[in-house]
């Protein structure tokens, strides 16, 4: 997509209503023995075909968040709207594509049965892109038949995200999809994503990793700990197509810089 | 692409050294070393009987041992084929109620606290105390010999399928559920095969029971079979045919137990190879 491509959906965007709506949203989680606030008053906006991270330290409901968003989560208090309809009637229209932390394949399953897995419970045919082509895609084809056990994680998350996308979500919800992988195949995973991703897709991307939230996203949402509220919301501007190689550039040092300080504030005010 | 490859890569050569240690000497040290010592013990068995005055009703030699079992094969072979009926009715009859049992029981948590200690209480019941009372109840035939069998097997059933049915990955269900699979799909798609490696390591224990519960069940009141068949050798301290059945009796539980690993190859092919690969 070329940067007049991008400005125009971007203004065609800004006039229609955001894509994700998150108003005053709460969520308290309640033991017998406890009650602990993971999430409170959070406000997000999301545009259609905006790639967002919600970034922060372990345990600030970052990953609670997200599955609000996707209804697989109950928020206590608050609204959640999906092009303006409700999370429920968002699922029902299987907008939603999630890749989780694990790949958590079926290991009886091979890749392609894998893949397919979310069409055979759905009794529907391939999306927009069939199931062999989105394997090609994410770099697996001529592993059709192999089985989760014979591949390697960062194979086993490209799985995960081909089964993801079969249904041709228009929105993506990963939480953390790459924390589980060494620190080079994670690298390689977030080349592989820019690739992937071609900004027809919204995408809420959950992460810990700063230099992975400012390679992806159009905006970073820094989240704070305990309760969860959003205390920063970046603009990453760097250009697009992003290549790996825009991570030694000045400006992304800036944006890391930025984001850690934000955070780095956030952990000294808990202190305090 | 190529990146891919080199991701496999690192994958294969990890597996490497996993084989050079592990699996490498392994297959033939699991063949070859029982079979070397159980030829011992048999050798110093034989050597030991001939070479002192022990009469045969108290230790027969493994030969005439081996010779009866030739001898005596066509009552021998006819109790088997009654045993191995007990056993195989009692084996299925115990699986199928272990797996109803473990259904409700994964899926819900009062059912499992009522059921569960009564479950492991009936296992604290020794059989062989009362087999006598299900011949009082069921009589001479069949029945008993199936029902104490069964009450063997479904116990290591149920609890490994209880477990496996419910330890699947909370995401997983979360992305299910996502696409409003139902309980039936969630179940047959997922929670069964996923538990089915489990469930076949308490088929695997569940076999071995199995022949002690039809020897069990012979024991207190039986006409014919192979657990019938040591009864009545021993009151006649014919102790050679006795060892006959016995060995027969161990023929028999470990031909079983290898081919409840056969099927369970067959049916789980993917499950063979779980642990060759460490993730890179």
């Amino acid at each position: 997509m070329t940067v007049a491509e991008r400005a125009d959906r971007a203004a065609t965007g800004a006039a229609r209503r955001p894509q994700i709506e998150v108003h005053g949203v709460s969520k308290r989680y309640r033991t017998t023995r406890s009650t602990q606030d993971a999430l409170h008053e959070v406000d997000l906006e999301v545009r259609p075909g905006e790639f967002v991270s919600l970034l922060g330290p372990s345990g600030c409901g970052k990953t609670t968040l997200l599955k609000i968003i996707g209804g697989l989560v109950k928020h206590s208090r608050g609204e959640v709207r999906i092009d303006g309809g409700t999370v429920d009637e968002a699922l029902r229209a299987r907008k939603f594509g999630f890749v989780f932390q694990d790949a958590t394949l079926l290991p009886w399953r091979t890749v392609l049965g894998n893949a397919r897995l979310l069409l055979d419970i759905t009794g529907a045919v391939d999306g927009a892109t069939p199931v062999e082509e989105l394997l090609r895609t994410v770099g697996l084809a001529g592993f059709e038949d192999y089985y989760p056990s014979q591949l390697s994680g960062g194979m086993r998350q490209r799985v995960a995200l081909a089964r993801a996308l079969a249904l041709s979500p228009e929105i993506l919800l990963m939480d953390e999809p790459f924390a589980a992988l060494d620190a080079i195949t994670r690298d390689r995973m977030g080349d592989e994503l820019l690739r992937i991703w071609d900004g027809s897709r919204t995408v809420v991307f959950v992460t810990h990793s700063i230099p992975e939230a400012v390679l992806l996203s159009d905006r970073v949402v820094v989240l704070s700990a305990r309760p969860g509220r959003i205390r920063a919301d970046v603009p990453i501007e760097l250009p697009r197509p992003r290549t790996p190689q825009v991570r030694d550039s000045a400006e992304f040092s800036r944006y890391e810089a930025q984001l850690r300080q934000q955070i780095e504030e956030d952990t000294d005010g808990a202190g305090s | 692409m190529a990146r891919v490859a080199d991701e496999v890569r690192i994958a294969v050569d990890t597996d490497d050294d996993a084989e050079l240690v592990g699996d490498a000497g392994a297959t033939w040290q699991r063949l070859v070393l029982p079979a070397l010592l159980l030829t011992v013990i048999v050798v110093a068995w034989e050597l030991a009987s001939r070479f002192t005055e022990v009469p045969d009703y108290i230790l027969p030699a493994p030969t005439a041992i081996v010779a009866r079992l030739i001898r005596s094969w066509a009552v021998l072979w006819d109790n088997s084929v009654v045993t191995l009926t007990e056993i195989g009715i009692g084996f299925v009859v115990g699986v199928v109620l272990g797996l109803a049992l473990a259904i409700p029981i994964a899926y819900s948590i009062v059912v499992r606290n009522t059921l569960y200690p009564l479950i492991v209480a009936s296992q604290a019941v020794p059989k062989i105390a009362i087999a006598p009372l299900l011949v009082l109840w069921l009589g001479f035939d069949l029945m008993p010999k199936i029902v104490v069998t069964a009450l063997m097997v479904f116990f290591p059933v149920t609890v490994t399928a209880a477990e496996g049915f419910a330890s699947v990955d909370r995401n997983l269900l979360d992305l299910l559920k996502s696409v409003h699979a139902n309980q039936a799909q969630i179940f047959f798609k997922v929670r069964f095969p996923h538990a089915l490696p489990q469930i076949f390591g308490g088929l695997r224990i569940g076999i071995t029971l199995a022949v002690v519960g039809a020897v069990v069940g012979e024991w207190v009141g039986a006409d014919s079979g192979l657990g019938y068949l040591l009864v009545y050798a021993n009151t006649l301290l014919d102790s050679t045919l006795l060892f006959a059945a016995l060995i027969l009796l161990i023929v028999i539980g470990v031909v079983l137990f290898i081919l409840v690993g056969v099927v369970e190859r067959l049916l789980l092919p993917w499950h063979r190879d779980e642990s060759t690969y460490v993730g890179t």
